[in-house]
């Protein structure tokens, strides 16, 4: 019986259409699609290490309309690291991050010792880029979290989201690697310690 | 005018027995009140309870058994004609499906002599507007009745210029059918399933949830993954499978391998089952505490179920805080909300269950599923308290709350309390009884008295009988009785309809009706305090899985019994 307070739960947030599914299913499964199925709620579980044993790490995909705000308390309540991701090809979808963002704070407080991930995706479709990665990343200088662009669809920087993400987390050692050994890009990432935004 | 003269009825060319009885019974609704085929003695289980008119029996599978109204005026209110009709509007769907009862409304027999059309198609009308009275919002579920009332509206459309003496039954008839066929403006997803439960919609009041309903409902892997599908509540096995396997991208290749998805139920006790693709409306069946699993065929035997919801640790639940007649009230509230939504057919077509393509008991079983969940609530609540003071507190609290829910004229909540502290894992606490105070004792045995189902529920009975409307019965006694009716007695023999159990069946619906026929007003107040009381008793959560219950009781008295 998987245990549920060892789990190490994940939330991902944005609009509608962001990509949001598709990094999850991308990450968990591999594969892309091109079809649009809106989200309500789904998560998927995968085996971690954490602190040199083996735990869960819980992945949520939350839905982009706003039909459901207790269910957004509920799952920020619950989770341990969030990604807000928005897509680079819409203004809009990285403005309707604040309230998520916001909200976080609220609820979670101590905002500085959350991982966070503030994730620009689509990043295949520069010619409708209208979101450019330096705004991106003053806005998680902002939030003091950290920043990324990706792809679900060539696969670009997906597993290095989930991976940054967890190294972000201070209070345990997560890592991917379930064999407990840390890749040199873990290593050094841990050098730099301290340092909010990491490209 | 071929509403009424429509000479049809011809199923192969003859007359079947059974149509031809039902049609002579059918035409006693005249205002004359004349009873053809001697009529009024039809005992259950009598010595000749079938009689037929006259036509050699035929296949009594050639269920063509016909309504036809009377020749002759409307009947008048509180007559036993009008309760024929009544019996047969209800109970109909035991023997011809809804939309051939509708058909039979236009096709009257062909021997029935010329002349007297206007009192046929006033009784035509009167059957139908009966029937829409019945029926109404459940009628946008049934697409080919629909069909054939749209029809048969038209007919009488066409006609109205013809009968003036009919005004008032046609204005009658325009307002059912729009009540009929007006959807309700955007209907919104209905979050079914506890999971769901938690957010601020169970504050909201009940409505009834319609086949056509769509619902949210999860559906975990063997890992405990879940996706959260969006679907009718009527959807098939089939249907829940394509959207897990769309939304999971599950490849062609996978599915063609042989390694296609089922669908499984898995209680928290790890019983699990696996569903048919072609078994429908599957959600509302479910145990309390029960999942849908999607797996593939070898991975069946390795699943194991959730972890149990409710933390195993005590700690202070709404129960303790709130005053007993606060949560008796919200008991009675809310089940009187979820006995509301259930339809009056809902009760016949309980009864025969997988019988036939069966429609929507949706709300029928929401309410049997709340029912068991209030008999669970009551030992997970006693057995999550640790302190044998603070225990035998509690015990005498919840006898208060079934004595409030009795008052309250709401059997379902005291019955289901009563059964709930019978159960073997509470009952054997020999500790916690003994600390309850005698008065309290003597009531609980009094509640036993009235819950002991010797001499068929006497005592119950006896006591439900002198309550005034508003009440709430003991649901699942009803449905006990409705199915020894079906099952006690045939409904077609030799083509002929048993009429009497079809008037036995529906004067248990109308008693439903008349429980219901009066609102139930309970003064509560919205302050915060009253709000938490009522989250906490609608959604209540409990340990389903006896074993647990029993383990829990043998740590709290290892050495009572
Ligand atoms: N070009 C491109 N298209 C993408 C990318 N990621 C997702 N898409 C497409 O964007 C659409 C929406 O993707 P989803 O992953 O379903 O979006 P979502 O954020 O989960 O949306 P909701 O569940 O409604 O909140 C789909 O048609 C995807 O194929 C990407 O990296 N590049
Ligand atoms: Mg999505």
């Amino acid at each position: 019986m998987p245990e549920q307070s060892n789990d190490y739960r994940v939330v991902v947030f944005g609009a509608g259409g962001v990509g949001k599914s598709s990094l999850v299913l991308r990450f968990v499964k591999g594969t892309f699609r091109e079809s649009y199925i809106p989200t309500i709620e789904d998560t998927y579980r995968q085996v971690i290490s954490c602190d040199k044993s083996i735990c869960t790490l819980q992945i949520t995909d939350t839905t982009g309309s706003h039909q459901f705000p207790a269910m957004q308390r509920l799952s920020i309540s619950k989770g341990h690291a969030f990604i807000l991701v928005y897509s680079i090809t819409s203004r809009q979808s990285l403005e309707e991050l604040k309230p998520i963002y916001e909200q976080i704070c609220q609820i979670k407080g101590d905002i500085e010792s959350i991982p966070i991930m503030l994730v620009g995706n689509k990043n295949d479709e520069n010619q409708n880029r209208e979101v450019e990665s330096s705004e991106g990343e003053a806005m998680a200088k902002k939030w003091k979290c950290a920043f990324m662009e990706t792809s679900a669809k060539t696969n670009h920087n997906v597993k290095e989201l989930f991976q940054e993400l967890l190294n972000l987390e201070k209070r345990r050692t997560v890592s991917l690697q379930i064999d407990g050994k840390k890749s040199k890009q873990q290593k050094r990432k841990e050098k730099l310690k301290g340092k909010c935004v990491v490209m | 005018a071929p509403w009424v003269l429509c000479p049809a009825l011809e199923r192969q060319g003859m007359l079947c027995p059974g149509s031809a009885l039902l049609r002579d019974r059918v035409n006693a609704l005249g205002a004359t009140g004349e009873w053809l085929g001697g009529c009024s003695a039809w005992p259950l289980r009598g010595s000749a309870p079938w009689k037929g008119s006259g036509v050699p029996p035929q296949d009594p599978r050639g269920t063509g058994a016909v309504l036809v109204p009377g020749e002759g005026a409307v009947p008048h209110a509180g007559t036993r004609p009008l309760s024929l009709l009544d019996d047969i509007v209800l109970t109909h769907s035991l023997f011809l499906p809804t939309e051939r009862f509708l058909q039979q409304l236009h096709h009257p027999p062909a021997r029935w002599e010329e002349g007297s059309g206007l009192r046929r198609k006033r009784a035509v009308l009167a059957v139908l507007l009966h029937f829409l009275d019945t029926y109404k919002g459940l009628l946008q579920e049934e697409e080919s009745a629909g069909k054939v009332i749209k029809e048969l509206y038209l007919l009488i459309m066409k006609d109205t210029s013809l009968y003036h003496e009919l005004e008032d039954e046609i204005i009658k008839l325009h307002q059912l059918v729009e009540t009929v066929e007006l959807k309700p403006p955007n209907k919104q997803v209905k979050p079914l399933f506890r999971h769901f439960r938690r957010i601020d919609s169970c504050l909201q009041t009940r409505v009834a949830f319609r086949g056509s309903d769509e619902i949210f409902c999860r559906v975990y892997m063997p890992d405990h993954s879940y996706v959260t599908i969006r679907s009718r509540l009527s959807a098939s096995v089939q249907d829940i499978l394509a959207s897990v396997t769309e939304k999971l991208q599950y490849s062609e290749e996978q599915s063609a391998r042989g390694d296609a998805l089922i669908l499984v139920t898995m209680a928290s006790s790890g019983e699990k089952a696996v569903l048919q693709p072609s078994e429908e409306c599957v959600f509302t069946t479910l145990g309390i505490n029960s999942h849908l699993f999607a797996c593939t065929r070898d991975t069946f035997d390795s699943l194991v179920p959730l972890p149990e919801e409710i933390q195993v640790v005590p700690g202070d639940t709404e129960i303790h805080r709130a005053e007993p007649e606060d949560v008796a009230n919200h008991l009675t509230a809310f089940h009187w909300e979820l006995f509301r939504c259930i339809h009056e057919v809902e009760f016949v077509d309980y009864v025969f269950h997988g019988e036939r393509g069966r429609r929507e008991t949706a709300n029928l079983e929401l309410l049997l599923q709340r029912c068991s969940e209030v008999q669970h609530w009551v030992g997970t609540e006693l057995l999550l308290c640790e302190a044998l003071g603070k225990r035998a507190h509690l015990l005498k609290k919840l006898i208060k709350i079934a004595a409030i829910c009795k008052q309250n004229q709401d059997m379902l909540s005291f019955y289901a309390i009563v059964i709930g502290l019978n159960n073997a894992a509470i009952s054997r606490l020999r500790l916690t009884w003994e600390k309850l105070p005698g008065k309290f004792k003597n009531l609980f045995r009094k509640f036993e008295n009235l819950t002991d189902p010797c001499r068929n529920h006497k005592t119950y009975r006896e006591v439900l009988a002198k309550m005034k409307p508003p009440l709430i019965p003991f649901v699942p006694l009803i449905l006990k009785d409705l199915t020894f009716l079906h099952e006690g007695s045939k409904t077609l023999l030799d083509g002929l309809v048993n009429v009497e159990k079809l008037h036995c069946i529906a004067e248990k619906v109308r008693a439903v009706r008349k429980y219901r026929s009066r609102p139930l007003c309970l003064e509560l107040e919205a302050s915060p305090a009253q709000l938490q009381t009522k989250a906490y008793v609608r959604q209540l959560r409990v340990i389903d899985n006896q074993n647990l219950l029993f383990e829990l009781s043998y740590k709290l008295e290892p050495g009572s019994q």
